[in-house]
This record gives C-alpha cells, sequence and structure tokens, in this order.
C-alpha cells in the first residue's frame, strides 16, 4: 500500500469523508469491470460496486494498512457479488455457465463500435464459460485484475497452492479455448 | 527433469508465477527445447489476447454523476465502525462472562459487613481476685481483673459493696 493510501485511509478514518472519493476513485472501472463479469450485467455490476463501495467505507477502520489496499477492495467485492446474488435467489454468479446472456451483449455505445464490442465481450465470456467457478474466480483476479498469487488466495479465501493450481488448469483451458475457436490469434506464437 | 515436467509449470511459467529456482531451470530448458518453446509462446499469448479482450470488453463504465452519487451514499449511509480485533470479537462472550463472575465476586467481598468475630473465651484469663491490684484493699472493696494472654490489654472491675447508690441521684 502506498503513501498516499496510507494518508488517504488516516484521513477518512479521522473523520474526512472526502478523502473517501480519492482512495476509491483509482479502482473506479476496474471494480465495474470485475463485478460486471462475474454479474454479466452492467445493472447488477452497479449495484454490486456500490454495494462494496458501502461496506469499503463502513469497515474502513478493520483495514490494515500495512496490506494490500486494492485486495481487501476486490475481497469486499467478491462478497457483495455472493450477497448480491443470494439476495436476488439466482444462480450462483461466481459459477454460473452456459449461454452467453443477451443483457450481457448490450452496449451503450453507436452500432458499428457497438458490434465490435460485442464481438469482443462474447469472446472473452465465451473464454470464461469453459472454467469452473474457482478457475473464473482466480483467473480474473490474477491475469485480468493483476492481483499476485497470495492476494488473490486472500481475495478468495482459499491458500496459495490452490491458486497456483486452478490458475494453471485455468490459463491451460483458456489457451485451449482460444486455439480452438480462434487459432489465428495464436499462429504469430 | 523431462519436457512433460517442465510441460506441467508452463502456465505458471508463462504468467510469471514460477518462483526464482524453478523459472530459471524453465528458461534453460526452453532455450534449449523448440517445443516447449513454442508451447510457452502460445501460453503467453493466450494469456495477452485475454487481457486484450478484457481491456476492451465494453464494459460498463461509471458516468461522472454515477459514481458521485456511489460514494456519497457510501460515505453518508453509514457511519464508521471502529471494529475490535478479531481474536478480541471470537471472545467477547467469555470475557463478558468472565468480567460479569469477577464483578459479582468482588461485590459480595466489598459489601460483605464487617463484624469483628467476639474474641474466644479460651483466650481470656480467668479473673484474677483483688490482692494483685494495688488498689487500696478493705472488705467493702473487691475487684476482677481481666488479661488478654500474650498481649497487654487488661480489664479490672471494682466492685464497691459501700457504694451509695444514690451516688448519680445527687
Amino acid at each position: 500500500m502506498d503513501e498516499r493510501e496510507k494518508d488517504l485511509v488516516e484521513r477518512v478514518l479521522r473523520g474526512d469523508t472526502d478523502a473517501f472519493g480519492p482512495l476509491v476513485e483509482p479502482y473506479r472501472d476496474r471494480l465495474l469491470g470485475f463485478a460486471y463479469r462475474l454479474t454479466r450485467d452492467a445493472e447488477d455490476a452497479k449495484e454490486v460496486v456500490q454495494e462494496a463501495l458501502l461496506r469499503c467505507f463502513k469497515y474502513l477502520s478493520s483495514f490494515d494498512v500495512e496490506k494490500s489496499f486494492k485486495a481487501w477492495l476486490f475481497q469486499i467485492l467478491v462478497h457483495a457479488a455472493r450477497h448480491h446474488r443470494t439476495k436476488r435467489g439466482r444462480q450462483d454468479l461466481l459459477s454460473r455457465s452456459g449461454p452467453l446472456r443477451e443483457a450481457a451483449l448490450e452496449t451503450g455505445h453507436g452500432p458499428e463500435k457497438g458490434h465490435e464490442d460485442r464481438n469482443l465481450r462474447a469472446r472473452l465470456l465465451e473464454c470464461l464459460d469453459v472454467l469452473s467457478p474457482r478457475e473464473r474466480d482466480v483467473f480474473l483476479l490474477r491475469d485480468i485484475e493483476e492481483l499476485n498469487v497470495e492476494e488473490t488466495a486472500r481475495v478468495l479465501g482459499s491458500s496459495a497452492i490452490s491458486v497456483r493450481v486452478h490458475l494453471s488448469a485455468a490459463r491451460r483451458k483458456i489457451r485451449g479455448r482460444i486455439q480452438d475457436k480462434y487459432p489465428d490469434l495464436l499462429g504469430g506464437a | 527433469m523431462t519436457c512433460r515436467s517442465f510441460r506441467k509449470s508452463l502456465p505458471l511459467f508463462a504468467g510469471g508465477d514460477l518462483s526464482g529456482r524453478k523459472a530459471e531451470r524453465m528458461r534453460a530448458h526452453l532455450a534449449a527445447c523448440a517445443v516447449c518453446r513454442r508451447d510457452a509462446a502460445e501460453f503467453e499469448a493466450a494469456l495477452e489476447t485475454a487481457r486484450s479482450w478484457a481491456r476492451t470488453d465494453g464494459a460498463p463504465a461509471w458516468t461522472e454523476a454515477e459514481w458521485r452519487t456511489a460514494v456519497r451514499s457510501a460515505t453518508a449511509a453509514r457511519p464508521l465502525v471502529r471494529k475490535s480485533p478479531r481474536y478480541v470479537r471470537r471472545f467477547r462472550p467469555v470475557l463478558a462472562y468472565s468480567l460479569l463472575a469477577v464483578a459479582v465476586v468482588g461485590a459480595s467481598v466489598l459489601l460483605k459487613p464487617r463484624v469483628r468475630p467476639p474474641i474466644p473465651l479460651a483466650e481470656i484469663s480467668q479473673p484474677v481476685p483483688g490482692p494483685l491490684l494495688r488498689q487500696p484493699a478493705g472488705p467493702h472493696l473487691t475487684s476482677v481483673r481481666f488479661a488478654a494472654k500474650g498481649g497487654r490489654l487488661e480489664v479490672v472491675w471494682f466492685f464497691n459493696r459501700n457504694f451509695p447508690t444514690d451516688f448519680y441521684g445527687k
């Protein structure tokens, strides 16, 4: 955790609520992107991030400033996503598999950009669909959000060895999927 | 080590998750093995492809107003709660009951009336006849002396047969 974050955390804990915005601002898009890949719904993702921000503010005093704020924030986000899923009575958002939902393909951009985005998004989500729930969590946190193995383990409440095992399996599956569906993308390798 | 054993570690190596010595061995093997080198390159390309999709996958974005509202409601809706350490929270009921028990025992000790026990009769000497006293003796006077064993306390009673019965009535 860098000095700037430590300072902001201290300010919030002293009652300066204006410091909370700058504290979470660097993770603004990453939180939403991660929540979106878990929920696959833009509105659900925003609700989940909102809940995560609420919990982050509420429990900030229990945060250990010697540890990674980013990992802690993502841990809250994962829990908020699970809670959201329970509240909605849906299937496990973290273990959802099967065909892509139409909602996931909606976009706010223009028609051409939208078509391009839809393809890209479909590709990524399609790849995630071949992973088991745990593999998907590990892959998203380690390879997309770029947390290290230990931080990923802490976020998911598992061991580093377990994370390595699932990460290895996830990368094999992702590579296999891309090789099958988009061999040209790996052709240059 | 064989190619097969190296290939097991290729996914972790491709993502930079192999520890120093293992990574060194892997690099040495890849320098000598074209097949494993190609595999490693494919893993790296697959990871980079997935990351590039994630960067451009059209995930929703906050508008400024939405983000400001989200942050504002987070800071306004709930107050900060300074939580105790986890071990304190876990043993909080035990601590509470222990403190309660200590308080009850302490209160019962403190509030107990302090009544000095009577001096055992065995520790009081038997009355000593009057001649031991340095008071003028006479047939009308007699005395009884009490002395604590091992102590300096002495109580002496005088009896005067000629004491006027109306002495206090004067």
